[in-house]
């Protein structure tokens, strides 16, 4: 079944990767077939926020106005990027839009919170008191957001 | 043709933001790998997985040095990703889709300690590949119509749009006209329309058992030199496999735009 990648007659094969299929023989963790696998429970939640997040700015499109602004495709884009960074670990949270357009996002309670705050360029900023000490800083791609601290205000606060 | 609805209406993406049920990026070699190869990998990703999270769940799973597989669990003991050395390839797939970004930088991390063993002329590999399964599900299969999720387009003869709830098609294509350094392309595309039972690890409520409907696009693709003893232009990196896997994700990215409706890719957050 599964032939070399690059036959000796210089044909190309199409055999080997392209014909291995979750559920055959070498797919023991992975099993499909006759049933269908749901998401994991941290992909439906990813997904959810994300989704609330698309449905939320596009409201905001629709009303916005000259004392409203809808989050610019930056914003929302550095918020899914935020969003699928996010350690499994980190996944309950609040959500919440500014009317200058800025996606907030809060970890923890209003006497103990870690906010993450995302522009209308797309960048981050954020606050939050870890291990007794306060942390912060702004103007971050959401790539170098210090998700290992946000992960320890979330343990620490479990 | 019978009568078009144009909303989507209740047949959904596999996730709220997502159609991505899984991708799989492989590194592909000339020949399949010998048992001592095989057990050189196994030792290299046995040394370098685990503090990523993957551990080994079946190494050497059959005691006859056939494959090694590497996986990593959720919270909810789903596995979420595993990594498998066999045959000719070793591939990532991850069954939890994080944004295009997240989900290459991960196999590149996962694939590093073998990229960096790829100039070593005893692992000769010459194609890189790369998989998207995505799929749209309607929980009551009476009310399936696939105009729901696909529109007239080139891939799909228009039969499929006349042809009830089951159906598949199986496409293949071969392009010598990539660019360099590879020498050519395959891309392999089925989609299936089919009735399926729910797993029993049922999420957003749905009873386990309950009979849906799926539609279920697979896309896979690899792009390979030959020779490759006559090709020292394709020196691996991890940078060179960073950009292209780009660029397959852009030719899976236009390939998913032709097949959906404007409604499913704006669900999916594909549309411009």
């Amino acid at each position: 079944m599964y032939g070399d990648a690059c036959r000796t007659n210089g044909s190309w094969d199409a055999s080997g990767w392209l014909e291995n299929e979750p559920g055959g023989e070498n797919w023991d963790s992975v099993k499909e077939g006759e049933t269908f696998l749901q998401p994991s429970a941290s992909y439906s939640k990813r997904s959810s926020f994300i989704g609330d997040l698309r449905s939320k700015a596009s409201q905001a499109l629709k009303s916005q106005d000259e004392f409203i602004s809808a989050p610019t495709e930056q914003a929302i884009q550095s918020a899914q990027v935020f969003i699928n960074r996010l350690p499994e670990g980190c996944l309950v949270f609040r959500m919440a839009l500014s009317q200058s357009g800025e996606i907030n996002f809060f970890h923890g309670n209003d006497d103990d919170l870690f906010q993450i705050l995302i522009d209308a360029e797309g960048t981050v900023s954020y606050y939050g008191v870890v291990d007794g000490k306060e942390v912060g800083d702004s103007n971050l791609p959401p790539e170098n957001l210090p998700y290992t601290k946000l992960l320890s205000f979330v343990d620490r606060n479990k | 043709m019978t009568n078009r609805k144009c909303a989507v209406a209740d047949t959904r993406p596999y996730t709220e933001a997502h159609a991505v049920v899984w991708v799989d990026i492989a590194i592909i070699f000339e020949r399949k790998l010998s048992s001592k190869q095989l057990r050189r990998l196994g030792a290299v990703f046995n040394k370098a997985l685990p503090e990523l999270g993957l551990v080994a769940s079946d190494v050497d799973g059959h005691g006859d040095g056939r494959r090694f597989v590497f996986s990593k669990k959720g919270e909810d003991g789903s596995v979420t990703e595993t990594l498998h050395i066999h045959d000719n390839f070793v591939h990532v797939l991850q069954s939890e889709y994080r944004g295009w970004t997240v989900t290459r930088d991960s196999a590149i991390e996962r694939l590093a300690p073998l990229i960096a063993l790829l100039p070593d002329a005893e692992l000769p590999a010459g194609c890189l590949g790369m998989a998207f399964r995505d799929a749209f599900l309607q929980d009551e299969p009476k009310k399936y119509d696939i105009v729901d999720v696909f529109k007239p387009n080139i891939y799909l003869p228009r039969f499929v749009f006349d042809a009830g709830r089951l159906w598949d098609i199986r496409l293949e294509w071969r392009e010598s006209d990539v660019p360099k350094p590879w020498e050519g392309a395959v891309s392999r595309l089925s989609v299936d329309a089919e009735v399926r039972r729910a797993s029993p690890k049922v999420a957003d409520g749905k009873k386990s058992g309950q009979f849906l409907h799926v539609s279920e696009i697979t896309h896979r693709q690899q792009v390979m030199v030959r020779k490759l003893k006559e090709k020292p232009q394709l020196s691996w990196s991890v940078d060179m496999v960073r950009d292209w896997l780009d660029y397959l994700h852009d030719r899976n990215k236009a390939l998913i735009n032709e097949l959906l409706t404007d409604a499913m890719l704006e669900r999916i957050g594909l549309k411009e």
